[in-house]
């Protein structure tokens, strides 16, 4: 009786590890089969982006956030004597860039990475609450954020000093900036602010010989940075350098 | 396959993009708390409406009434009242609810509705059978 207890679980056994091993062959393979259409399907998308170039960036940002209130109510009231300034702070930003050739004649540059911002506020309207207060709002603008930034840029050679050393470019293109931060308290109570930024760069870029270069670009976001009715904009000015990754590692 | 894979692709991104935006139902009254707590608060001025008519009377640079709301829920004021408040929210309207003692060990209890409630600026009001009384009170 014994043994015929055991030769059944044995087989039991047997029958559950094959099993899982089928189980775990049909994962690899939809895996394997995921990855190898996933590359297809890149290689496909991205078959006129070439001679690209992976480099390393960072910078420093000079942000400011212009705010419109409208007609945003809440309990709370913020003295702007004390939250407004017009000043732009500094924040830091870096990340990975690649630079080439779309269809072997237009130059674009694609860069991915943080932004850590520090802002500015400058609030475009007031209200008073008479007798006692004049001059307070009932939003409060968060100042601090840190964000995943994608951009696609359009590169454009301006033909000034020689070429074949020093190349200035024109850029232009748009961005998405991906808020990764978490609101203030004051902001969580309405859950002010958006998580996706929709933005435009516009600015100019110093290579060196293709030793780093240098680039200055402003960025401005089209749609607010929070819900309606608050109008949310922010302005930067983000200088920066950066490096072929070959170069460093 | 193809399509299946850019979906979940997509489904990925998004969720590790998206993810963590809830809304924390708690955080008015955490933040009235602390606009509130550890503070006295003077009272600057009070609005008193009787149907159409409203009367005002200011308190600046006169001995006044005060009120203390301490972070451990206790609060006193200037007339010997003594006990502890809460904040609470009942429909859109915060208030701040006091339980308390007058100097002669009489219970007391009452109810201010905030208006607005800032760091240093606080507007209350609350209202009789026949008067809705607004209290303006500040930090100095």
């Amino acid at each position: 009786m014994n043994k015929s207890n055991h030769l059944l679980c044995l087989l039991a056994v047997l029958l559950i590890s094959t099993s899982v091993s089928a189980q775990k062959n049909k994962t690899t393979l939809f895996l394997k089969k995921l990855s190898d259409s996933t590359v297809k399907v890149f290689k496909k998308t991205f078959v006129n982006f070439t001679n690209n170039k992976t480099s390393l960036y960072a910078g420093i940002g000079f942000n400011r956030q212009s705010i419109n209130e409208a007609d945003y109510t809440s309990s709370f009231n913020y003295r702007l004597s004390e939250i407004n300034n017009k000043v732009y702070k500094p924040g830091y930003h870096l990340g990975v860039r690649i630079d080439g050739d779309y269809k072997k004649t237009n130059k674009y540059a694609f860069m991915l990475g943080f932004t850590n911002i520090n802002s500015g506020l400058f609030y475009k309207n007031a209200k008073t609450l008479n007798p006692i207060v004049g001059d307070f709002s009932n939003f409060k603008a968060d100042n601090q954020f840190f964000n995943l930034s994608i951009k696609a840029n359009y590169k454009k050679l301006l033909p000034v000093f020689d070429t074949t050393k020093y190349k200035f470019y024109f850029v232009v293109g748009p961005s998405v900036d991906v808020r990764l931060s978490k609101q203030s308290l004051d902001n969580q109570i309405n859950n002010n602010y958006k998580r996706f930024v929709f933005g435009y760069t516009v600015g100019a870029e110093f290579d060196n010989n293709s030793y780093y270069t240098l680039f200055m670009h402003y960025n401005h976001n089209i749609n607010s940075l929070t819900k309606s009715p608050v109008q949310a904009n922010m302005s930067s000015l983000n200088l920066g350098v950066f490096v072929r990754a070959k170069d460093l590692f | 396959m193809k399509i299946n894979s850019k979906v979940i692709i997509f489904v990925a991104i998004s969720f590790m993009v998206t993810a963590c935006s809830k809304v924390d139902p708690a955080s008015q009254l955490e933040l009235t708390k602390q606009m509130l707590e550890g503070k006295t608060w003077l009272l600057d001025y009070t609005i008193t409406k009787t149907g159409a008519n409203a009367v005002t009377k200011t308190y600046v640079g006169q001995s006044t009434y005060f009120i203390n709301f301490l972070k451990d829920n206790s609060t006193k004021d200037s007339d010997g009242i003594v006990g502890v408040y809460s904040i609470k929210k009942m429909g859109n309207q915060l208030q701040i609810h006091v339980n308390a003692k007058t100097n002669g060990s009489n219970p007391v209890e009452y109810i201010y509705n905030i208006e607005s409630v800032g760091s240093k600026e606080l507007v209350v009001f609350y209202s009789t059978n026949t008067q809705t009384i607004k209290r303006y009170f500040s930090v100095r």
